[in-house]
């Protein structure tokens, strides 16, 4: 800037110089100098008044290997025009841009999104990419860095777009060959053992009256027909409430890493296990010893079987890091006042502690039914905690 | 296509067009006696540069390109003051190493760059000035002659705007970009910053029509390139077939014209009817030359067109649109005359009243600088965010933002905090990037 400010005015000294010495070309050449200061100055000073960018995404919840287009678009609101934007926008290297190149980044979660633009006055660009999302996980776009230079490239002014947009991958949902025991084991038989409430409007069959039945169950044709009064017999509303306690830990001790294949299957088992039981109608709740990739919040989704609840927790299940909080031992016993009476509590863990097994007793002895879904090599045995065993080796 | 390397060919070829025509205006400030030497020496000197350029440019490095268009220079010129043995060529040599130079300079490919384009330009620039305000003296006045000045100006700053066109070009060529926008309209505007001075000299002094001016500087240059093609041809010819004398036929003598009887003379009628033959003729040929002129612009116009419209890359889809309205321009333009409404402080307290307002100063620079606050940042976080973008100015944000909190939200501010937040405030405005 002082630079150049020293040489507008020895471009002037000149013009004047030239002016009074009737030498022709030295004001020619220092008006030309002058101007293309004069230029430079004009562009840097309004270079980015009015000039807006947006980035926006097809979609912002997908399921994993999904397409959606990730448009986006600088707007010049003003007379000037912009003969060269570079913009350089970061996008997550968990996503692939379908057929454009990406640079590397200074962080290694992220990759640069190079492009150029020129915008004319009043005029908008929109660049439309498809985007592959191959990968679980909370990907955020962002934040863009934009420089600008005048139309002869002489001076560069940058700015920072500091937009966020986020992405949800969900958890990959496992089909029955990948969960390795079928779905219908895993929820199993469930039997009411007292009908308190019953479904009045799909009746299942008939059987003699007692006196405790209300007339208005009678069936009165079948009791014309058999000449002694019966009753019908509806079907019992059955569902369970069933609390998820996600261990996140693959390796113990937890200070020895985390094994990324286990941690991705414990995702995808669990999506796939409480997505199953939402739809078999239970009240389904999500635990988990997990850390958020975004705060520091524990996981507690209590139980709740609205349409809403699939989708908070495949979404919490999306942004969820590898990395644990807490041993899942403390937690259970940290937590246990909380859960619901009654509810069948469902573990699902790669690794056996006899912390894992004490934590499941204790569960048992305050009269909750565990289950353990466990996916670690060996199924472990633990007295009067239903064991469920899937596991895959890593490819 | 125009990538880097047709960037660069543009800026030798123009850089060729400049020397010879620099060294012709030499020449011709020298040689007072023929009446048009220059036509004898700018072609030979147009394909000598560009030979030695070409030449140059296939393996040579930096230090030999140098000595070898210095010695080529030294030759020619060694060769000319041989032939014109009664004048001192100092200042032939001087000016035309100067030039030699940058032109070897111009052709290293190896540190072909950004920054280095850039540099190139402001010392060409450089070079220019200086040889304008040496030019009269060196020359003793002959560069000032009207006609010599047009050329060397126009083609002088041809040079600069093919510099200024490859800065251009290398900017939109990076490997990253892939693009070229607004080629077209780059290419306008560093036609018109070059244009306006000249036609603005042109008007002033008289001497020439603005198209002829503007015509001027592109033929001269075709005529250099057509001129040394059509003498290398005739050369060529010359050599292939020995009897093939183009330029040996004998001088016509001119016969001197008898008596004439009035009576055999033509009536007035066919004398007029040629004239008129005459003008129509002219006319036709100036219609069709007007013609070939609107179709090369059109073909030029629309070559443009294409470039900037092409598809980008695969996978990329391009949408361009116009948000032009008459309101957001009648908007913007009342803007600019609007009163701004004062702010509503809501205290009595000049001291606050001072620090806000410097506040707002500094929120005013980082608009400025594409730092703008948003409406849910604290002023805790827009100073993060601002700070981080310029991390010299840290600390005294760091300041200005507390200051300005405690103005804010406490009761009592320090007795010096006006000063503190304006000597923060010229902080960041002197370390501004």
């Amino acid at each position: 800037m002082k630079g150049r400010r020293a040489g507008l005015f020895v471009l002037v000294l000149l013009l004047i110089i030239g002016l009074l010495s009737d030498v022709t070309l030295l004001p020619l050449v220092a008006m030309l100098g002058i101007m293309a200061l004069l230029a430079v100055e004009l562009w840097e000073w309004r270079m980015f008044k009015h000039v807006d960018y947006q980035r926006e995404l097809g979609h912002t919840h997908l399921f994993p290997d999904n397409r959606t287009t990730l448009s986006i678009t600088l707007r010049n609101r003003k007379f000037l025009p912009l003969p060269f934007v570079n913009l350089h926008d970061l996008v997550p290297v968990g996503i692939t841009l379908e057929q454009i190149e990406t640079q590397p980044a200074a962080s290694p979660n992220y990759r640069v999104l190079a492009r150029a633009f020129g915008i004319s006055s009043y005029q908008q660009v929109t660049r439309q990419y498809t985007i592959l999302c191959p990968q679980r996980g909370l990907h955020r776009f962002g934040p863009a860095n934009l420089s600008a230079s005048d139309p002869l490239g002489l001076s560069i002014s940058r700015a920072t777009i500091n937009e966020i947009d986020r992405l949800i991958v969900y958890p990959r949902l496992l089909t029955e060959p990948e969960l390795g025991l079928p779905l219908r084991e895993l929820l199993g038989t469930i039997r009411a053992s007292q009908r308190l409430l019953t479904d009045p409007v799909v009746p299942i069959g008939i059987r003699d009256y007692t006196q405790s039945d209300p007339l208005k169950s009678i069936h009165w044709t079948a009791t014309a027909r058999r000449g002694q009064l019966q009753t019908r017999i509806y079907e019992p509303v059955t569902a369970l409430t069933v609390m998820c306690i996600l261990d996140i830990e693959t390796i113990v001790p937890s200070y020895l890493g985390v094994n990324k294949f286990q941690g991705e299957r414990l995702i995808s088992m669990a999506a796939t296990v409480c997505s199953a039981l939402h739809k078999a109608g239970h009240a389904i709740g999500l635990w988990s010893n997990a850390a958020l990739v975004e705060g520091n919040t524990a996981i507690q989704l209590p139980p709740n079987r609205s349409p809403k609840q699939a989708s908070a927790i495949l979404e919490v299940l999306a942004q969820m890091s590898l990395y644990s909080r807490l041993e899942i031992a403390k937690f259970i016993g940290r937590e246990q006042s909380r859960l619901p009476l009654g509810a069948t509590v469902l573990l699902i863990s790669a690794v056996d502690t006899p912390a894992h097994r004490s934590a499941l007793a204790r569960l048992r002895e305050y009269g909750y039914a565990p289950v353990w879904l466990y996916l670690g090599q060996h199924a472990p045995k633990v007295a009067g905690v239903k064991l469920i065993h899937s596991h895959q080796r890593e490819p | 296509m125009i990538n880097r390397q047709s960037a660069k060919l543009i800026v030798l070829l123009s850089a060729c067009i400049a020397y010879s025509s620099l060294i012709s205006v030499v020449l011709n400030s020298l040689d007072s006696a023929g009446e048009q030497p220059s036509a004898v020496w700018r072609w030979p000197i147009f394909v000598f540069g560009t030979i030695t350029m070409v030449s140059l440019r296939m393996r040579l490095r930096q230090r030999g390109a140098i000595i070898t268009a210095a010695a080529a220079i030294g030759i020619a010129m060694v060769g000319w003051l041989w032939i014109r043995s009664e004048r001192s060529g100092q200042e032939l040599v001087l000016s035309g190493f100067g030039v030699g130079f940058l032109m070897s300079r111009a052709i290293n490919s190896d540190q072909w760059n950004h920054d280095w384009l850039q540099q190139l330009f402001w010392r060409g620039l450089g070079v220019l000035v200086a040889f304008v305000a040496l030019g009269p003296v060196m020359t003793r006045g002959a560069l000032e002659q009207p006609g010599l000045l047009q050329l060397f100006i126009i083609q002088a700053l041809a040079f600069v705007a093919a510099c200024l066109f490859a800065i251009m070009l290398d900017q939109s060529n990076q490997a990253e970009l892939q693009t070229p926008p607004m080629l077209g309209w780059s290419s306008l505007f560093t036609l018109a910053l070059v244009a306006i001075p000249l036609l603005l000299f042109g008007v002033a002094d008289g001497q020439r029509s603005i198209l002829g001016l503007i015509f001027g500087a592109f033929m001269d240059g075709l005529v250099l390139i057509a001129g040394g093609l059509a003498v290398a041809l005739s050369w060529l010819v010359g050599w292939l077939i020995p009897s093939f004398k183009p330029n040996q036929r004998p001088p016509i003598e001119p016969s001197m014209p008898e008596a004439v009887d009035p009576s055999t003379l033509m009536p007035e009628e066919t004398s007029q009817i040629s004239s008129w033959l005459g003008d129509l003729l002219n006319i036709g040929v100036a219609i069709i030359l007007i013609m070939m002129i609107a179709w090369l612009i059109y073909r030029v116009v629309h070559w443009l067109r294409d470039f900037e419209t092409k598809p980008i890359a695969q996978g990329e889809v391009v949408i361009e649109q116009s948000i032009w309205s008459f309101d957001s321009l009648r908007e913007q333009i009342l803007e600019r005359f609007r009163r701004k409404k004062p702010w509503k402080l809501d205290t009595n307290d000049p001291q606050v009243q001072k620090v806000r307002r410097i506040y707002t100063q500094f929120l005013e620079l980082g608009e400025d600088h594409g730092q703008p606050r948003s409406k849910h940042q604290t002023a805790h976080e827009y100073g993060r965010g601002y700070a981080q973008q310029q991390p010299t100015n840290e600390p005294a944000i760091a300041e200005l933002t507390a200051i300005y909190t405690q103005a804010r939200y406490a009761e009592q501010l320090d007795a010096e905090a006006v000063a503190r937040a304006e000597q923060a405030l010229k902080t960041i405005q002197k370390q501004q990037p």
